[in-house]
C-alpha cells in the first residue's frame, strides 16, 4: 500500500514536471493570444508563480503592461524569428554551429528515434527548436507518469534516465544562457516572464533530476 | 531561479487546470516503432540516402546529387549520369547545405506592421496570407483589372516558368510580367535576334582550335559557367589558342595567352577591325556569306573598309599589329569562336557591339560547325495540360521609353515608369526570386519607389532571406530552397544532344517554407473556379510527373520513375547535326504554308498575308527559300526576321540606325575629363549575383570588394593600396577601399557585385547577432560597398539593356 501510495506520488510529480515544459514549449513556440494570458492568470498558476518569488506574468487586460496582442506578435518576431534575430531558438545556432541543422541537431532527432518519437510530419519543425526539445521533455515526464501509474518502475526509470540524458547532452547546454539573453533582450513583461520561467524550470529540473548542468 | 524540488512540483502542479496550453498540433508523435538504423556511415552510424536533382544557384542549373543523412542534407556535389556537367559543380553548387540551413532564413509567412520598411513584422498563418493576396488580386480582376497586378521575377526557368508564367498568371490574366534579363545579357540576346533569330549561342569550345574571349569570364561565371569552363580548359589541354580582351585581368584572361586590357565599350572596335582583317586578307568564307547572309562580299569590304586595325587602336588602345594576329590566328586556327558576353554587350553601343561579333563569326565560317559559335540544343518537355484560355491584359511599364527593340523588356526602368506614372501603376507587386532594389542601378531611387504606399500600394516578395527588396514587402511568403521542391530542367547541352533532368527535394520545405508553384494552385482556387480550372494539376510534383509521362523520350527511358532515381537523361537519338539551318524541307513541312515574297520566308499564313507586317508573323516561320530551295534557315523570333543571317539589318536602319553593323560610340565616354574613370563591374567565382551572400563558406572566402585600379592612375590621383576612396558619378558617391593592381586597364575602376549589403542575415550583411556565441559570428568585419548605388539605371537605345560598365567617376583620397 505504502509502495503504491509512493508510485502515486512519483507519478504525481512527472506530471507536474511534464506540465512545466509544456508550458514553456507552448510559450516558445508561438505568439500568445487572449485565452492563453488569461490561462496564465486564471487559474492560481500566478498566485502560485508569485507566492514562489518569481515576477508573475501580465494579465490579458493588464494597463501596466498596456502591451496589445499585436504588439506581443511583433516582439515575438523580433525575438524568434527575424533573420538577424538575437534568440534564433535552435539548439545547433546556439551552441556556435552557426547554420540550421547541425551536428546539434542529428543528436537531437537520434534521441527521439531512439525514445519512440518522430517529427510530425505536418509541423515540419526543425528538431531543435527550443519548443520541440521542451515539448520532448513534456512527452517523456508523461509517459514516466503513465508507466508508474500502471506500475511499470522499470520503464519509469528507464524514461527519467532518457530525460535526464536529454537534458545533459542537449536542452540543458543551452537553454539558460538563451533565457538569460532573452531576459536582457526584450523590455516587455510577457518575455521577460517566459526567460524566468524557462531558467527557473531548467535549472530546478536539472536539480531535481540530479543532472547537475 | 533555482526551486526547491517542492516548489518546483508546487508550480508544475498549477499548470494542470491550464486548458490552452497543449501545443497544438505536436511537435512529435510517438512513433509506432523506433525506425531500424540501417546505416553504416563511419561518422554517424546512419547511411546517407544519394538523391539526384538539380542546381539553382545560377542559370546553370547543374545536375546535381545530394546526400541526406536521415533528414539532414549532408553534402551536394555533381550528378555523374549528366552529360552536360559531367558529374562536375562549382563551389556555388557545393555550398548548397548553407542556404537550406542558413539561420536567418525566413521560415513563416509574415506581414508587416507599422510603415512599410520599418522593420516591424509579425507572424501569420498561410491562410490569412493567401486569403488576403487571392482577395485584393480577384477585386482587381473582378473589377477588369488584372494587368494592375504586376508580377516581377528574377530567376525562373523551365517548369517554375511553366506553372507560373504560362498557366497561373494567364488564367489570372495579368500580362504585367517583367523579368530580369535586360540587366543581365538582354542586349545580347536582341543583337542574335537581329542576325540569326532565335537566341542563345553555345560556344562550341570542346572542338575548338581558337578561341577569342571578349568581355567574358567563362571560367568564374557564365550562363553555362561549369559545362563551359571544363570544355575550355580541355580544348586548352589539347592545345587550342585563347585571348582574352577585358578591361581586367580576370581568372580567365589569366589563363590565356594573352590578355588584352580594351578600353570600356570598344570590343567593337576590335571585332570590326578583326573583320576588316579576315575581308582584307580573302580568308572570309564566301560560300556562307554567299548563300546565307543578306550581304555580298564586296559590300562588306567596302564596309568594313574604313575600320583598320590602326584605327581600332585608336578607340581601343589594343595595338594595331595585335589586332592583325589575333583575326589572322582566329581566322586560320580552324575551328575558332569568340565567347562575348555582359562585358560586349553591357554599354550604348552593346546590341551594335554583339551583331559585329555575330558578323565576324559568320564572315569567318563559324556559324554553328563544330568549334565554332553554334545554335543551343534543349529539352523539349511536354505537359498535357491545356494552355489557359482568355484575355490578358498588360501594363506598358515594361518596356522603359524610346527603345528600339526592347525583345526581353527593360526591367531596370521599371521603376521609373511606375514613379512616372503616365503608362499606369500595378496596384499589387509581387516579386519572385528577384531583389529589385539591389541588383538594378539606382538603388536609392528603388528603394524610394518600393517604399511609397502611394506609389505601390501593395507589395509581396517570395523569398528564402530577408532581402534589401523583401523588406519593403508588406506580405513575405517563404519560399522552398530549390533543395525542397520539385521541377522539370532544360538547360542547354553543351554536345548538341538534349539532356532532360529534374529537381526534386533532397529534404522537405523548413519551418513553413512552400514551393511558390505550390502556391499558386492555392492562390488559383481561392480566386475563383475560371482560374483554378486552368491549374488542374494538385502540386508541382503532380507536374514534373505529368511533364514525365508525356515527353516521348522521357516516358520511353522509363518516365517519372527512371527521373527520380536517375535525375538525368540524355536522349541520344535526338542529337541535332550541326548548321542545322542548311537542313532542306521536305515537303511535308511544307504542308499548309506559303512563301512570302518579298522575304522569301516559308510561312504558316493565310493566303494574301504579308509576313513582315502581320503580327507574330514569325511564331509561324517555316523556313527560308534560297535559290528556289526550301531550307530550315534561321528560325527567328521576336521580330518578323526573315531565315536568312541579316548582316545588313533593315530592322535597324527603319529605327534610324546603320543597317550594317557598325562603331557607335558612347557618348558620354566622349565627353570624358582627363583625370576621370569608368566603372566597371564583375562577378566573382564563388558568389552568386545578389543570392548567395547568406551562404556562410562563400562569403567566408569572399565578402569585400575593395575597387581595383592601376597603380599609373592611382600614383596620379595620389592613391595607395588600401586607401580609403570616394567614387562619385552624376548621381551618387560611395566610400571604399582601393586595392592598387595592375590587372585593370588604366582608366578603369573595377568593383565587383555581390557585397555591401545592408540586409540577407548574418553572413550576407554582418548585422551583429546577439548572442555571441562560438564561432557564430562572422570572424571579418569588411564586407564590402555596393556600387550600384552611383550606377544609373540608363538603357542601351536599341535593347534596352542595362549599361552596367559606362558610367563615368570621379575618384578621389577620402
Amino acid at each position: 500500500m505504502n509502495e503504491r501510495k509512493k508510485e502515486n506520488g512519483k507519478a504525481e510529480e512527472a506530471r507536474a514536471r511534464a506540465g512545466l515544459y509544456r508550458l514553456v514549449a507552448h510559450m516558445v513556440a508561438q505568439e500568445p493570444d487572449e485565452a492563453f494570458l488569461r490561462e496564465l492568470n486564471a487559474t492560481g498558476f500566478r498566485e502560485t508563480v508569485a507566492s514562489l518569488g518569481l515576477s508573475p506574468p501580465p494579465a490579458p487586460t493588464s494597463t501596466e503592461a498596456d502591451v496589445t496582442r499585436e504588439e506581443l506578435a511583433v516582439e515575438y518576431a523580433r525575438l524568434f524569428l527575424l533573420p538577424g534575430a538575437p534568440l534564433h531558438p535552435y539548439e545547433s545556432v546556439q551552441r556556435g554551429e552557426g547554420q540550421l541543422w547541425g551536428e546539434a541537431t542529428a543528436g537531437v532527432q537520434e534521441a527521439y528515434r531512439e525514445a519512440g518519437f518522430e517529427l510530425n510530419p505536418e509541423v515540419h519543425h526543425v528538431p531543435d527548436h527550443l519548443a520541440v526539445e521542451l515539448e520532448f521533455m513534456a512527452h517523456l515526464a508523461t509517459k514516466e507518469a503513465e508507466r508508474l501509474a500502471a506500475g511499470s518502475t522499470e520503464e519509469a526509470e528507464a524514461l527519467q534516465k532518457r530525460q535526464k540524458s536529454f537534458l545533459r547532452n542537449h536542452l540543458g547546454t543551452w537553454a539558460v544562457a538563451f533565457a538569460h539573453t532573452l531576459k536582457a533582450e526584450t523590455s516587455q513583461r510577457y518575455f521577460q516572464f517566459l526567460a524566468d520561467l524557462l531558467e527557473t524550470v531548467i535549472k530546478s529540473d536539472a536539480y531535481f533530476l540530479d543532472a547537475p548542468l | 531561479m533555482r526551486l526547491s524540488r517542492r516548489d518546483f512540483l508546487r508550480l508544475g502542479m498549477a499548470t494542470a487546470g491550464m486548458a490552452a496550453v497543449p501545443v497544438n498540433p505536436a511537435f512529435l508523435l510517438a512513433a509506432d516503432s523506433p525506425a531500424p538504423v540501417t546505416g553504416v556511415s563511419s561518422h554517424t552510424g546512419r547511411k546517407l540516402q544519394a538523391v539526384p536533382s538539380a542546381c539553382w544557384q545560377c542559370v546553370c542549373r547543374s545536375s546535381i546529387v545530394g546526400f541526406v543523412e536521415n533528414g539532414r542534407l549532408v553534402k551536394v556535389d555533381g550528378n555523374p549520369n549528366s552529360q552536360r556537367t559531367r558529374g562536375r559543380i562549382c563551389a556555388k553548387g557545393q555550398a548548397a547545405p548553407n542556404f537550406l540551413y542558413d539561420p536567418d532564413r525566413i521560415l513563416y509567412p509574415m506581414r508587416r506592421v507599422g510603415p512599410r520598411g520599418s522593420g516591424k513584422w509579425k507572424r501569420i498563418s498561410w491562410d490569412e496570407a493567401l486569403d488576403e493576396i487571392a482577395g485584393r488580386l480577384k477585386k482587381l480582376r473582378d473589377e477588369g483589372h488584372p494587368e494592375r497586378f504586376m508580377f516581377h521575377y528574377g530567376r525562373m526557368k523551365a517548369s517554375s516558368s511553366k506553372i507560373i508564367k504560362s498557366y497561373f498568371l494567364p488564367a489570372y490574366g495579368t500580362k504585367t510580367i517583367g523579368n530580369h534579363t535586360a540587366i543581365c545579357e538582354g542586349g545580347k540576346w536582341t543583337a542574335q535576334e537581329l542576325t540569326w533569330g532565335k537566341h542563345y549561342d553555345v560556344n562550341d569550345v570542346e572542338r575548338s582550335k581558337y578561341i577569342v574571349v571578349m568581355g567574358s569570364n567563362p571560367l568564374e561565371a557564365h550562363t553555362s559557367h561549369e559545362v563551359i569552363a571544363q570544355r575550355i580548359v580541355e580544348a586548352r589541354a589539347n592545345g587550342a589558342g585563347m585571348v582574352t580582351f577585358d578591361v581586367r585581368l580576370s581568372n580567365t584572361a589569366a589563363v590565356s595567352d594573352k590578355w588584352y586590357p580594351v578600353r570600356p565599350g570598344t570590343d567593337g572596335a576590335v571585332a570590326l577591325a578583326m573583320a576588316h582583317v579576315v575581308m582584307a586578307n580573302e580568308l572570309y568564307d564566301k560560300k556562307f556569306i554567299n548563300k546565307w547572309t543578306n550581304v555580298t562580299v564586296q559590300e562588306l569590304k567596302d564596309h568594313l573598309a574604313r575600320y583598320t586595325p590602326e584605327w581600332a587602336e585608336g578607340i581601343s588602345g589594343v595595338p594595331a599589329s595585335e589586332i592583325r594576329a589575333v583575326a589572322r590566328a582566329y581566322a586560320t586556327k580552324k575551328p575558332s569562336t569568340i565567347i562575348s558576353y555582359r562585358g560586349v554587350v553591357a554599354h550604348y553601343n552593346g546590341v551594335e557591339n554583339e551583331r559585329i561579333i555575330q558578323m565576324l563569326e559568320a564572315i569567318a565560317g563559324n556559324i554553328d560547325v563544330p568549334g565554332g559559335r553554334t545554335r543551343a540544343v534543349g529539352p523539349k518537355w511536354k505537359n498535357s495540360y491545356k494552355k489557359p484560355k482568355g484575355k490578358v491584359k498588360k501594363l506598358k511599364i515594361l518596356d522603359g521609353k524610346e527603345i528600339a527593340y526592347p525583345t526581353h523588356h527593360v526591367s531596370h526602368q521599371v521603376f521609373k515608369m511606375i514613379k512616372d506614372g503616365s503608362n499606369g501603376r500595378p496596384e499589387v507587386y509581387m516579386w519572385y526570386c528577384y531583389q529589385p532594389v539591389y541588383v538594378n542601378g539606382e538603388v536609392q531611387e528603388n528603394i524610394d519607389v518600393l517604399k511609397d504606399e502611394k506609389l505601390i500600394p501593395f507589395t509581396m516578395a517570395v523569398d528564402v532571406a530577408m532581402s534589401e527588396s523583401s523588406a519593403l514587402a508588406d506580405i513575405i511568403l517563404p519560399d522552398a530552397t530549390y533543395l525542397e521542391r520539385w521541377d522539370w530542367e532544360d538547360m542547354v547541352s553543351y554536345d548538341k544532344t538534349p539532356e532532360y533532368y529534374i529537381r526534386q527535394p533532397l529534404v522537405k520545405p523548413l519551418g513553413e517554407a512552400r514551393d511558390f508553384k505550390d502556391v499558386c494552385v492555392d492562390l488559383a482556387q481561392r480566386i475563383g473556379p475560371d482560374v483554378a480550372k486552368w491549374l488542374p494539376f494538385k502540386s508541382a510534383k503532380e507536374f514534373v510527373k505529368d511533364a514525365c509521362e508525356h515527353t516521348k523520350a522521357v516516358k520511353a527511358a522509363g518516365g517519372f520513375r527512371y527521373m527520380v532515381k536517375h535525375g538525368a537523361y540524355v536522349d541520344h537519338k535526338a542529337k541535332h547535326p550541326y548548321r542545322s539551318h542548311a537542313k532542306k524541307l521536305k515537303p511535308k513541312d511544307l504542308q499548309g504554308t506559303i512563301v512570302d515574297k518579298k522575304t522569301g520566308v516559308v510561312w504558316k499564313g493565310k493566303p494574301g498575308q504579308d509576313y513582315t507586317t502581320t503580327k507574330k508573323a514569325y511564331k509561324k516561320y517555316v523556313g527560308q527559300m534560297i535559290d528556289g530551295v526550301a531550307y530550315k534557315g534561321f528560325k527567328p523570333d521576336k521580330l518578323n526576321k526573315n531565315g536568312l543571317f541579316e548582316i545588313k539589318s533593315e530592322f535597324l536602319a527603319k529605327k534610324g540606325f546603320p543597317a550594317m553593323p557598325s562603331w557607335m560610340p558612347i557618348p558620354e565616354h566622349e565627353k570624358m575629363k582627363e583625370d576621370e574613370l569608368i566603372l566597371t563591374t564583375f562577378k566573382v567565382n564563388v558568389q552568386i549575383h545578389s543570392r548567395s551572400s547568406n551562404s556562410k563558406w562563400l562569403t567566408e572566402i569572399y565578402h569585400t570588394n575593395p575597387a581595383w585600379i592601376n597603380p599609373e592612375t592611382a600614383a596620379r590621383l595620389g592613391i595607395k593600396n588600401k586607401d580609403r576612396i570616394k567614387v562619385k558619378s552624376h548621381i551618387g558617391e560611395i566610400t571604399t577601399k582601393a586595392y592598387v593592381t595592375p590587372r585593370v586597364h588604366p582608366k578603369v575602376i573595377a568593383i565587383s557585385m555581390h557585397c555591401g549589403r545592408w540586409e540577407y542575415g548574418r553572413y550576407g550583411s554582418g548585422k551583429k547577432v546577439f548572442p555571441t556565441v562560438k564561432d557564430d559570428e562572422p570572424w571579418w568585419t569588411d564586407f564590402g560597398v555596393h556600387p550600384n548605388w552611383i550606377i544609373p539605371n540608363a538603357p542601351d537605345p536599341i535593347g534596352g539593356q542595362q549599361r552596367w560598365m559606362d558610367t563615368v567617376v570621379s575618384v578621389t583620397k577620402e
